[in-house]
């Protein structure tokens, strides 16, 4: 019997819930949404003009909330990447994929950072997030993508 | 590498979608097996033989330059 780190094919779902709770937790925390939340779970305190007056535990509660969609979206991307495909072949295309999406990833930071340092007019430090959020998109954008296609479009059986 | 099992499979009277059922894989696999697209690891060619009736040899056989 052979061990690999690779988890059972349904945590593939539940890992794909989470990594989907993350980036809305993540969008919501980022945009100052979470004060919609608020809005619509006590409208008491709308101002005649619409405005809402933050609460003031608003910060610690959106960023432990910021916090949390990280660990989600990273704990759905690890399980996702691990959980085996429904049977050996699946599994190849999602390794080819994963393969084809994480050189783009790297050709994409590596490329951007280089642009960046070429560049005088932004430091490398402030252009940090925005160039781990590109890595990030294009890596998912790929895979998704080539999965997509190796699995209904080249192997398309009819 | 070649395989015979699109023929065995017929001369067999099963299906794809049975094949696969059989040997616990999707019909996409097997579809990909027989034209060559993906090659099976062993644990899969052996079952596919076991089911098929024939050894591993009759249905997979290497091509020059493989």
């Amino acid at each position: 019997m052979t061990r690999s780190f690779s988890l059972p094919v349904p945590y593939r779902t539940a890992s794909l819930w989470l990594l989907a709770l993350g980036v809305v937790g993540v969008c919501l925390t980022t945009s100052n949404g979470l004060i919609n939340v608020y809005r619509v779970l006590d409208p008491a305190p709308t101002m005649p003009d619409g405005s809402y007056p933050y609460p003031a535990s608003f910060w610690q509660l959106n960023q432990a909330l910021g916090l949390l969609s990280v660990g989600l979206f990273s704990l759905g991307s690890g399980g996702f990447l691990f959980a085996r495909g429904a049977d050996e072949f699946q599994q190849h295309l999602r390794r080819t994929a994963l393969q084809y999406a994480a050189v783009t990833q790297l050709v994409l930071l590596a490329g951007l950072s280089l642009s960046v340092v070429v560049r005088s007019d932004s430091s490398l430090g402030q252009a940090f997030p925005l160039i781990c959020t590109a890595g990030l998109v294009s890596f998912w954008l790929v895979y998704g993508l080539c999965y997509g296609y190796l699995r209904y479009v080249q192997h398309r059986v009819k | 590498m070649t395989n015979n099992v699109r023929a065995a499979r017929t001369e067999a009277h099963l299906t794809q979608a049975q094949l696969a059922e059989q040997v616990q894989v999707s019909r996409q696999t097997i579809h990909a097996i027989e034209v060559g697209k993906y090659i099976p690891s062993t644990l899969l060619a052996l079952k596919i033989g076991q089911v098929l009736g024939k050894r591993i040899e009759e249905l997979f056989r290497l091509e020059e330059g493989d």
